[in-house]
């Protein structure tokens, strides 16, 4: 036996002699932080009063995402945390290492698990999986914070159907059935009950034929929906063993994210309990003008849109008018998604899902919406979310908000202005509190506002040509090719401008203006919503690698560059969010979002800050201490301006908003790509109740010749590091509400198809193919399609994918973006 | 008249039991300790053939698609002895006595073979270990398992305490270690501003800066959007900031002293650090539950470790073609 060692000994005196120059420097200065402090914690040792930026993910998916694991994706909350903080991780396809014998043998029992493990190891280790693809940030690159975002409709589901058994058996009662719902099944292992039901049995043959089917469709048809959502019959009466699946995995995305989260000085790493809230409302759309979405209740329009047969007037619909199927023939899968994140480890017993809380018409043999709110207003959800959380008393610490993601894929059911009825009120109030933040960015595209330069159709006033950027053909989450819309479909009728956030932020100020109360106050952050477990991926040319989508990830499949696949040509690497606080812990960095201290990027990693008031020193940019002086004389980007006191004698002065960005540096060896421009964005809504904007170029100039070259996707010169201006709004009316919001552009990089087309060495210099022809003269010639060949035909070479060439070279994809960071706005309220 | 006094007293079933059980006690005490020896365990040794190392090779090739190295074979060969030692053990102890997982094991086999339905499972079970069918890799790899959960078990061992996590930290340093942390404060040029002699102004800033105390030198500087001062920054995070190469010309500075100017994307900068942490352990309060955990599962290691050891010196193992993994062995009774 051991006594208390010399070590010991020697290492508590070197402990006491380091420990005045320790506690000197850890210490930070005494001061009460502006955030409350809800947990027990060491201090960090890097706390800056005037913020410093942190780079985070607030959106991912793992294994324990439905979706997910049909996809193969085995890297787990744990592996994800493991990546966000620079380490390795395994992509599908996965070699089965095992011998013809072992793939026999059940799996070796261990410790007994209860939410399924999906084992692999990297090459080089020996064990049953090996990753053929492996992932991992450079250096420098690896993030600060990170909220993994799982399915929480399918927790259970999942965990039933995909559960890796590890434990031996002889009776039930020795797999602890009370505590994690196992039985011993015929081989002798501990599963979940449930596990061989017909649907799980379908999933989980889609998993070993790798390809993503019906398993998923249909438990979100189920699940996922606006009417009567369920849980499949194998989750027993009322779901209960579901919901008691649910919950251990719940707990261990909660352990997951307690043993990733740095608790010392160093805070090295913010990680986040949340899940996903996923509502898919089957939405019509009212037949009037306003085409408002609204329950259709029968669901038989023969000819779009045109009313049933014996139509009655809909509920939904102000004017009265008959409730029609939506533009895409059938009524579909609207997103209605949010993102629910919670301050701390104090965090309600189990998430509030849409299978508990349906966005929709909910429940009831009629379902009509509920009464004095929209069809997908989130009123009840937010209710419940609330009263579980925030108001709870036996949970003192817990607060939570939600972020709604992807309005562009909602057909403009995500932001409903809620009506003037005290519901409607209450509704406002809700959203005002709960969902500070909208995602304004991802991999199915980005939301802030639309063009399409082919059509010249604009869903802004005037027309913002910087808004056709990773814009979604697809008008709705689902993937079903009847949701494509052709650049000729996509009009203001078929994607409503309100899914779009600057019309929304208009609206919501409008509102404002009328009823006191902004229910679409919406601050910004970017996310993946990748479905591969790496959070932060937004890296161009990995995403070329990888994808964002499992096994049907790029370098396995040649879908890739095909416009009408769902995760295909239209997607892009996925958004960062980046939050201003005084240091790298759970309080500081929560009370950032909360406040909408926040900017969305589009993947790269410039920096960005914004301080608006009435009273910022002109020379702000040219003498330091910018953040000081900032918070001093104004308003962080999130914050709000209210009308100031008149100086007697003197109208009201305008506000000026001071900005200032720096590039992104990018890595070593990988250049970042320089600023080009500022613009400001501005809202406003005029007496008369109508909303205007217009985009201001702030530093910056537009007509700069900056490129890329493609081939080897290296900036060639020109633009800026970094820049600072002081704006001072030109056109100011103290007496209308408005917003403003920051804009910062990249000099046009290379989009990530151009990676792809140059790594697979499609030559745009060179004809597509060769001719086979009988005539001499033709055969092996070049070619571009068989009328090159005179009779013959023109072959591909075996090196080229389907529409690998036509895509790459034809123009119509562009070959480069300009990358972007979007400040949360500034609000002016009079 | 006395017998008549004695007799209910005879007859009575509490004496009966009192002297059965003397008579009981009294023969246990006389036998048991010569009567029951406990016999020595008689262990085959164990012999890897030359056979058996062609197939492991053959089974390496076809599962990694390339010959195992020499260092690699022993490897496999050692496991396999380690597999047959702990089966083996398992076997003695009679760990597969009344596992559920044997006896259903056996039973499938049993009905696999097409016997007459219904007869009793305990009938079926019996008849297959007088066959043989339990020598069966199912069987095997859950006694091998079961035998390793049993030597890494101690449920004798005190609770951990402070001074266990603290020795364990002690011993692990470089994985619980947090980066070397920097304070520092920056002079930054801007090329838009200094144009092409900015290489100039900043030694002419340097020798200035050096004259002056700290707080006033920050005059000197061009603004930065992220400020002149760098509060304990680690290298990850100046990397993530300022690139590679600056940040390790900043870690590789002097103390104390305005240094420089290094060069990020943004310009050049000139450095002062002002404080230097060392990597340094992390506070037990914080890091308790991961030290609690791997100090749990180093003690099974270890266990498991000197359990296996303890195997190895009961067994004469001899490897064909490979002296060096081969040993003697002493015979011991039974125990693990």
């Amino acid at each position: 036996m051991r006594s208390p060692s010399i070590q010991t000994y020697v290492l508590w005196t070197l402990l006491f002699a380091m420990a005045p120059t320790g506690s000197a420097q850890t210490v930070p200065p005494d001061l009460t932080p502006p955030f409350e402090r809800t947990e027990a914690r060491k201090r960090c040792a890097s706390y800056e009063p005037t913020k410093q930026p942190f780079f985070g993910e607030t959106h991912l998916h793992t294994a324990y995402s439905f979706d997910a694991v049909v996809l193969d994706t085995r890297n787990t909350p744990a592996d994800a945390y493991w990546y966000a903080k620079g380490g390795r991780v395994g992509l599908p396809p996965w070699a089965d290492t095992r011998t013809a014998e072992q793939s026999q043998l059940p799996p070796p029992p261990s410790m007994r698990t209860d939410v399924t493990e999906h084992p692999y190891c990297m090459p080089g280790e020996h064990c049953q999986f090996m990753a053929t693809r492996t992932i991992q940030f450079p250096e420098g690159r690896a993030l600060d914070f990170a909220a993994i975002t799982d399915h929480s409709e399918q927790f259970g589901e999942s965990n039933i159907c995909t559960f890796e058994a590890t434990e031996t058996c002889a009776s039930d009662q020795d797999c602890d059935p009370a505590v994690t719902g196992q039985t011993c099944a015929s081989d002798n292992l501990c599963r979940p009950k449930g596990y061989n039901s017909p649907l799980c049995g379908i999933a989980r043959d889609e998993i070993s034929r790798l390809r993503q089917g019906a398993a998923a469709s249909i438990f979100a048809g189920l699940e996922n929906v606006s009417q009567n959502p369920m849980r499949p019959a194998f989750c027993g009466p009322n779901g209960a063993l579901c919901d008691r699946q649910a919950k251990l995995v719940w707990d261990k995305i909660r352990n997951d994210a307690e043993a990733a989260y740095d608790r010392t000085s160093s805070c090295t790493f913010t990680s986040f309990i949340a899940y996903e809230y996923t509502a898919m409302a089957a939405n019509g759309r009212c037949a009037d003008a306003e085409a408002l979405p609204c329950w259709d209740q029968s669901q038989d329009n023969a000819i779009p849109d045109v009313p049933d047969a014996g139509w009655s007037p809909s509920a939904d619909c102000p004017s009265g008018a008959a409730c029609i199927a939506n533009f895409t023939g059938d009524s579909g899968a609207d997103n209605l998604h949010r993102n629910v994140i919670f301050r701390n480890n104090d965090v309600i017993d189990r998430p509030i899902s849409n299978v508990e809380s349906p966005l929709g018409c909910g429940f009831g043999a009629d379902c009509t919406s509920t009464p004095g709110s929209p069809v997908a207003s989130p009123a009840v959800m937010l209710q419940s979310l609330k009263d579980a959380c925030i108001k709870n008393p036996a949970k003192p610490r817990c607060d939570v908000l939600t972020i709604p993601h992807n309005p562009n894929m909602s057909r403009g059911s995500m932001f409903i202005l809620p009506e003037n009825t005290p519901a409607g009120l209450a509704e406002a109030r809700l959203r005002n509190q709960l969902e500070p933040l909208v995602e304004l960015t991802q991999i199915k595209g980005q939301s802030e506002c639309r063009y399409n330069a082919k059509t010249g159709m604009a869903w802004t006033n005037p027309p913002d040509e910087l808004c056709d950027f990773e814009n979604e053909g697809w008008a709705r989450l689902g993937g079903a090719a009847d949701g494509y819309l052709t650049d000729a479909m996509q009009t203001t009728e078929s994607i409503p401008p309100r899914s779009y956030v600057r019309n929304t932020l208009a609206n919501g100020i409008a509102y404002a203006a009328v009823k006191g109360v902004n229910p679409f106050k919406l601050g910004f952050v970017g996310g993946l919503d990748n479905h591969n477990g790496t959070p932060g991926q937004s890296d161009a040319q990995q995403y070329a690698k990888s994808g964002a989508h499992g096994i049907q990830s790029f370098a396995t499949s040649a879908e890739a560059l095909n416009e009408r696949f769902f995760l295909g040509l239209e997607t892009n690497a996925g958004g960062l969010t980046v939050a201003w606080a005084e240091e790298n812990s759970r309080d500081a960095i929560f009370t950032a979002l909360k406040n909408r201290e926040t900017y969305a990027t589009s993947g790269t990693r410039p920096i960005v800050r914004v301080f608006g008031g009435f009273n910022l020193p002109a020379d702000i940019c040219k003498v330091g201490d910018f953040a000081a002086r900032g918070y001093a004389r104004g308003v962080p980007m999130g914050g709000t301006l209210k009308r100031g006191r008149r100086p007697p004698g003197r109208g009201q002065q305008a506000p000026s908003f001071a900005v200032s960005a720096l590039m992104d540096p990018g890595w070593s060896g990988h250049p970042g790509t320089p600023l080009q421009r500022a613009q400001i964005v501005k809202g406003w809504v005029d007496a008369a109740g109508q909303t205007h904007e217009q985009v201001y170029d702030v530093a910056g100039r537009a007509d700069d010749q900056a490129k890329v070259d493609l081939r080897t996707c290296r900036p060639t010169g020109g633009g800026l590091k970094m820049l600072c201006t002081l704006w001072t709004d030109p056109d100011f009316d103290p007496a209308r509400h408005a917003f403003y919001y920051v804009r910062v552009l990249e000099n046009p990089s290379c989009r990530w198809n151009q990676f792809y087309c140059n790594a697979r060495g499609v030559d745009c210099g060179k004809p597509m193919g060769t001719c086979r022809s009988q005539a001499p003269t033709a055969n092996a010639r070049g070619c571009n399609s068989d009328a090159d060949c005179g009779g013959g035909v023109c072959t591909l070479p075996d090196s080229y994918e389907e529409f690998e060439y036509t895509q790459c070279c034809s123009g119509i994809v562009p070959q480069t973006v300009q990358q972007r960071a979007w400040t949360s706005p500034i609000w002016y309220t009079p | 008249m006395t017998r008549h006094r004695l007799g209910p007293w005879l007859r009575h079933p509490v004496l009966h039991f009192v002297l059965i059980g003397v008579t009981l006690f009294v023969a246990r005490e006389l036998w048991s300790p010569a009567a029951l020896p406990r016999p020595p365990v008689q262990r085959e040794p164990i012999l890897i053939s030359a056979e058996q190392i062609g197939v492991m090779k053959e089974d390496f090739v076809r599962r990694w698609g390339i010959p195992a190295t020499p260092a690699q074979m022993s490897a496999l060969i050692a496991q396999n002895i380690e597999e047959e030692m702990l089966y083996r053990e398992a076997r003695l102890l009679a760990l597969d006595f009344q596992d559920g997982s044997v006896h259903r094991r056996l039973v499938e086999k049993m009905r696999a073979l097409g016997d007459r339905p219904g007869r009793p499972p305990e009938e079926l079970v019996s008849e297959a270990r007088a066959l043989g069918l339990d020598d069966d890799v199912v069987i095997r790899r859950l006694l091998v398992e079961k035998m390793r959960i049993l030597l890494a078990q101690d449920p004798a061992a005190p609770a951990l305490t402070d001074a266990d996590l603290w020795d364990y930290l002690d011993r692990h340093r470089e994985r619980f270690l947090q980066p070397a942390e920097l304070t520092f404060s920056q002079l930054f040029l801007d090329e838009d501003l200094r144009g092409a002699s900015i290489e100039e102004a900043a030694r002419a800033t340097l020798a200035q800066a050096r004259t002056l105390p700290l707080a006033d030198a920050a005059a000197l500087s061009d603004p930065f959007l992220l400020g002149l001062r760098f509060q304990a920054y680690s290298r990850p995070r100046l990397i993530a900031r300022f690139g590679t190469a600056f940040a390790e010309q900043v870690f590789a500075l002097e103390p104390g002293v305005w240094s420089g100017p290094i060069a990020s994307a943004y310009g050049l900068h000139l450095v002062l650090v002002e404080e230097t942490r060392e990597p340094h352990l992390p506070e037990v309060a914080a890091i308790r539950q991961q030290l609690l955990e791997a100090v749990g599962t180093e003690r099974a290691t270890q266990r498991l470790a000197q359990g296996l050891v303890r195997l190895r010196e009961r067994y004469r193992i001899r490897v064909e073609g490979r002296e060096d993994l081969s040993t003697p062995g002493v015979a011991v009774a039974a125990q693990p």
